[in-house]
């Protein structure tokens, strides 16, 4: 099981906290294309941090894996990973209701999603599982159009991806 | 003994001019065939993504990684002709080889040797727009013809065949294709292993059993389908041995690299091949993929024979069962084995069958084959020896 720690900065207050994920986080991006085609990209690599009260994922795309080399590199061009090396998506705490330990809750949250360099409004609809001993097990997911982000559907060999894209985030968290 | 040698004529006859599907495919991620194939529901023709993926994910590499690694993957060939002839999107020709060596033996005592001449097949298909056609001709040796799909009718010399033409329109936004023509019967997995229980028992083999008819398939992320009516196989005479009915699967994806399907089929002739009496054929079955860890894939199919001579009152029911384990332990390098068991309704016992081999993606466009098949349980156990060895442009 793999401890993921960041950094804490304490400033006048709690300004910026990270917060400790006890298990491996999974990111997963779907895509579908022309003629069935379904396009799964998954990365354990998340960091959460609690920041100016709001709750804030970041994920590093330089390892987003869809299963094959190739396609890995023309999914990290059309990002421009380069230039535009993470995600990041910010929904205020206040948003998300948090239930009593053995109860779950789930809504819709209003955030906000960086990606490709822009940043538009969003909506994620979240689940959160509250465990007797602390821990809480957490799936969001949301559902956005990459055109609204200034990238261009993919299309390769006559085969062509749609635009919208399902982003489905699993972790669980045992601080904050 | 000469009734089990007739029978494994048949069975090497029948062995005969072998093409492309490969479910196992589903380890990568694609439940789908339509992505990679111009039949919607996985044949011959690959589409110009799919010779990609041909070149990515099915044959061997050498000193690149794996498939998944950012280091494997070099820009495909993919659209040019012998690697290196830059082609149309719209027009892709194609050409198939494959000859192999069979041994077949009863009781442990080998009663045929030879050489195979498979499949020798040129083809094309075009997409212009919405509008789709693929069709392919071969030759077939006096030994080798595929009877069910020849066009000539020699019964001393070679003879031209033609396993699959059909047009078609792309509809659904191109998700769906409504086609006529001679077209693969939809039905259960559409396995290589053409000679195995449930693609013999069932008549839906991708080697001769295709038909004429009218078929609409449709493909979307999570499921496919597709269903036929059968309007005779023009390669049988005369008429009354033509089959017409429906046929028809409908597969569901259970995630990227699991799914479970059921197949259909149902077809009257005025004439069985076997007993001469009208008969209306039935089977139905399901049949499910699944990749638990990605150099493992299992697949199964289990299917319910009905043959009803009409008229008699007396229904015979059988069955057929295949389940198979592919491992690929390197890329490109497959460990293969299936159990099988088949009960047709004219006979009473059970026969079993056990498959075993090897099947090397040696480079792109190339692969050998090795298979042991051991059958038992009707007459005398037989053992099938099988090397190959296909090429295809």
């Amino acid at each position: 099981m793999r401890y993921i720690l960041l950094a804490v900065f304490l400033a006048g207050g709690l300004v910026q906290a990270a917060i400790i994920l006890s298990s491996d986080a999974t990111v997963r991006v779907s895509l579908q294309g022309t003629a069935g085609l379904h396009i799964e990209g998954t990365t354990h690599e998340l960091d959460i941090l609690e920041q100016e009260n709001d709750l804030v994922f970041q994920v590093p795309l330089s390892h987003l894996d869809t299963g094959i080399g190739l396609r890995n590199r023309h999914l990290r061009s059309h990002l421009d990973v380069e230039h535009f090396p993470r995600a990041e998506l910010r929904v205020p705490r206040i948003a998300v209701v948090f239930p009593a330990p053995g109860k779950s809750s789930e809504a819709d949250a209003p955030g906000t999603l960086n990606v490709h360099g822009v940043t538009r409004p969003c909506s994620v609809h979240y689940r959160v599982e509250q465990g007797l001993l602390g821990e809480r097990r957490v799936r969001g997911t949301t559902l956005i159009d990459m055109r609204d982000f200034g990238i261009d559907a993919p299309s390769y060999l006559g085969i062509h991806v749609e635009p919208a894209v399902s982003v489905q985030v699993d972790f669980v968290v045992r601080g904050s | 003994m000469r009734r089990a040698r007739w029978l494994l004529f048949l069975a090497a006859w029948g062995a005969a001019g072998s093409a492309h599907a490969y479910p196992f495919m589903i380890r990568h991620g694609y439940t789908q065939c339509s992505s990679c194939h111009t039949d919607p529901s996985g044949g011959t023709f690959l589409n110009e993504y799919g010779r990609a993926q041909s070149e990515l994910l099915l044959s061997s590499s050498y000193g690149s990684g794996t498939e998944s690694s950012d280091e494997a993957g070099d820009e495909p060939t993919a659209g040019r002709l012998l690697g290196f002839i830059p082609l149309p999107s719209w027009f892709r020709p194609g050409g198939w080889v494959r000859e192999g060596y069979i041994w077949n033996a009863v009781d442990g005592k080998i009663v045929d040797r030879r050489a195979l001449q498979m499949r020798a097949d040129l083809g094309a298909d075009i997409k212009l727009g919405a509008f789709r056609a693929a069709a392919e001709l071969g030759y077939g040796s006096p030994e080798g013809t595929p009877r069910l799909a020849q066009i000539t009718h020699s019964t001393t010399g070679p003879n031209l065949v033609g396993r699959e033409f059909w047009a078609g329109v792309e509809v659904v936004g191109g998700d769906g294709l409504l086609r006529a023509g001679r077209i693969n019967v939809p039905f259960g997995l559409r396995n290589l292993e053409h000679t195995s229980f449930v693609r013999a028992a069932t008549r839906t083999d991708f080697n001769e059993d295709q038909t004429y008819g009218v078929a609409f398939a449709i493909s979307k992320p999570r499921w496919r389908a597709e269903v036929m009516a059968l309007l005779g196989n023009l390669s049988v005479h005369p008429d009354a041995y033509r089959e017409r009915g429906a046929a028809g699967y409908a597969e569901l994806s259970l995630g990227p690299t699991a799914a479970i399907g059921v197949s259909g089929l149902a077809a009257r002739s005025d004439a069985s091949l076997v007993t001469k009496l009208p008969t209306l054929r039935q089977a139905y079955g399901g049949f499910a993929r699944v990749s638990p860890w990605r150099p493992l894939v299992l697949q199964a199919e289990v299917d319910l024979l009905l043959n009803k001579p009409l008229g008699s009152g007396t229904q015979d029911v059988g069955h057929a069962e295949w389940l198979q384990v592919d491992l690929e332990p390197l890329r490109g390098l497959h460990v293969f084995g299936a159990l099988e068991g088949m009960k047709t309704g004219s006979t009473p016992e059970v026969q079993r069958g056990a498959w075993g081999g090897l099947w090397w993606f040696v480079f792109p466009h190339v692969d050998m084959r090795a298979d042991a098949v051991q059958r038992w349980g009707q007459g005398p156990p037989t053992t099938t020896f099988l090397v190959q060895l296909n090429g295809y442009l």
